[in-house]
């Protein structure tokens, strides 16, 4: 393992849409930032994504920009395959250590032919598709993935030398070996995001057993334009399904699980998801059971009124159990509870869980902020100053914090951002103020500068 | 005298590092190149759908959904039609593999 040694102003760990936002919001002011994440691409959970809701807008459409955006800034490096080893207050900055895994591919040389993943003779299942698709041993994380550069799943390798007859310009490299990199920040993001509850958390659902039992996130995938199947197909067989059912609060609002919480996001996805089945399955009977719909946010209600008006069955009742039919259908114990609380039986082709959130790394294993009992980053001024941690100098954002939607996931990235860049004060080289006001004259603006004023009197506060 | 910068070296090293490929690696590897070729061998006659192709193959409709949808992603298999609540998968003319 060799060493090397960087100074940065903000390092910013986590490169999903929050630790994006941030890093960019951070790097238009003239901040020097490290955006470091763990796999090997950045765009977290939401490049995963088909759709996001209320709005309907193609998941990648919004994300990618902001991937590219953050790649190609000047004062942003972004390095992925990077796991952050510690981060401790080194006076009035940080020392962090970090480990920049081996991808055995030249970052430098590859060109993202994707030559060697089709030389590759080892086949798995891809957890970027919900393991429901394949991946090869030497291969690219993604069709949008950031960086385009290959990588050798090494525990997978068999060791035949393809990859590397393949690779027109010699880019794999057996010889590469984990680089051990001492960072020294001026401040932290902590981005960290999330993972959902476990499949087979509840064992009474079959989740993880049943094929047919899947995730959100896997229908996420399967709505995808570019998902494993290129459509909506069961996992069992690859029928078609005729009838899908929706269990929401499958890993929320649940003591035995730990997640006494509400995710915030399930009652909303569900409803997308509901919609988008209805446009790709259109003879599909689709139900939602549920114990409450949540649908709090601008332009939520209208949302989930607009699911009911197009068909969709919602159905207020607690699934006690899931079983498997011999031919992969499921048939679901059911609690009817808004009606005289009997209980029914309802075969479905598929079943979707509504996942909850849960905190996507323990920061703890890296930095010494406090924490709140499930786990999500701690604010000691939770209302007045959500994106705070105990240690100053250290920001959070986006989930790291708690369960939350997209749009409060940027909000309070950009939030993380300004409380940053206080922190910092002026970045170096930032344009040189008056004391006596702006600088420039007021009298000289036209109507199209308006925006770089504004940049400019943020620039004077910072 | 081996030379080190190698490529081939470099990688025979690093298998000497990390030991032996797992058997079950190996196992994997080998049952889904048999799963292929059972496939290969009954779209040869035209197109089938997975049920179709788990019975000629005598192999799990859940295995040869995973392996077909491998197959189409790396270019092998493309949809052809479907049928009722199922899809038919067709070999293209020219294997890229």
């Amino acid at each position: 393992m060799t060493d090397q040694r960087i100074d940065t102003d903000a390092l910013v760990v986590g490169a999903g849409i929050a630790g994006l936002q941030s890093a960019l919001d951070l790097a238009d002011r003239g901040y020097k930032v490290l955006l470091v994440e763990k796999t090997a691409s950045i765009g977290g959970k939401m490049i995963a994504l088909s759709k996001v809701f209320p709005t309907m807008d193609c998941a990648s459409c919004i994300t990618t920009p902001r991937m590219s955006s953050a790649a190609h800034h000047d004062n942003i490096t972004t390095w992925t395959y990077t796991d952050v080893d510690s981060i401790a207050p080194d006076g009035t900055a940080f020392t962090a250590h970090l480990t920049r895994k081996a991808r055995y591919v030249d970052e430098d040389l590859c060109i993202g032919c994707r030559l060697c993943e089709y030389a590759c003779p080892v086949e798995l299942p891809h957890e970027f598709e919900g393991n429901m698709g394949a991946r090869r041993a030497a291969y690219i994380p993604f069709g949008t993935a950031i960086p385009q550069k290959a990588l050798i799943d090494i525990d997978a390798c068999v060791y035949c030398g393809k990859c590397e007859k393949a690779c027109p310009t010699d880019a794999i490299d057996f010889g590469q070996e984990p680089v051990s990199v001492t960072v020294h920040a001026r401040s932290v993001v902590i981005a960290t995001g999330f993972e959902t509850t476990p499949l087979d958390a509840k064992k009474e659902y079959r989740g993880g057993v049943a094929a047919n039992v899947i995730s959100a996130l896997d229908m996420e995938r399967l709505l995808s334009p570019n998902g494993p199947y290129g459509r909506v197909l069961r996992p069992s067989d690859g029928k078609i399904p005729d009838s899908v059912a929706y269990v929401q609060c499958a890993g929320s609002r649940d003591e035995t699980l730990g997640v006494p919480y509400c995710s915030r996001v399930c009652c909303m996805y569900a409803i997308k998801q509901t919609m988008l089945l209805s446009g790709s399955l259109p003879l599909a009977d689709i139900t939602v059971y549920y114990m409450d719909i949540r649908a709090f946010g601008k332009g939520y209600e209208q949302f989930y009124q607009t699911a009911r008006s197009m068909g969709i069955n919602f159905v207020k009742a607690k699934v006690a159990r899931i079983e498997e039919e011999p031919n992969g259908d499921l048939r679901l114990r059911v609690e009817i509870i808004e009606e005289d609380g009997r209980v029914t039986e309802a075969v479905h082709d598929l079943v979707v869980l509504s996942v909850g959130l849960k905190p996507g790394d323990d920061p703890r294993r890296f930095i010494g902020v406090d924490l709140d009992q499930y786990g999500f980053v701690a604010s000691p001024e939770p209302k007045l100053d959500a994106t705070l941690t105990s240690m100053p100098g250290v920001a959070a954002a986006g989930t790291a914090i708690g369960p939350k939607d997209i749009v409060d996931s940027i909000v309070e990235a950009s939030a993380a951002a300004t409380k940053i860049a206080t922190y910092l004060g002026p970045p170096p080289n930032s344009p040189q103020v008056p004391e006596d006001g702006l600088a420039v004259d007021v009298r000289e603006i036209k109507a199209g500068d308006a925006l770089a004023v504004a940049g400019r009197s943020e620039v004077q506060r910072g | 005298m081996t030379n080190p910068e190698n490529p081939r070296n470099k990688m025979l090293e690093l298998k000497d590092k990390h030991g032996p490929v797992s058997p079950a690696l190996l196992e994997s590897v080998r049952q889904n190149n048999a799963a292929k070729a059972a496939i290969k061998k009954a779209l040869a006659a035209g197109p089938l759908t997975v049920p179709e192709i788990a019975e000629a193959a005598a192999l799990p409709t859940r295995t040869i959904l995973w392996t077909v949808t491998a197959m189409r992603k790396y270019g092998s298999v493309v949809e052809d039609s479907t049928d009722g609540s199922y899809v038919r998968y067709a070999l293209v003319a020219k294997d890229p593999r």
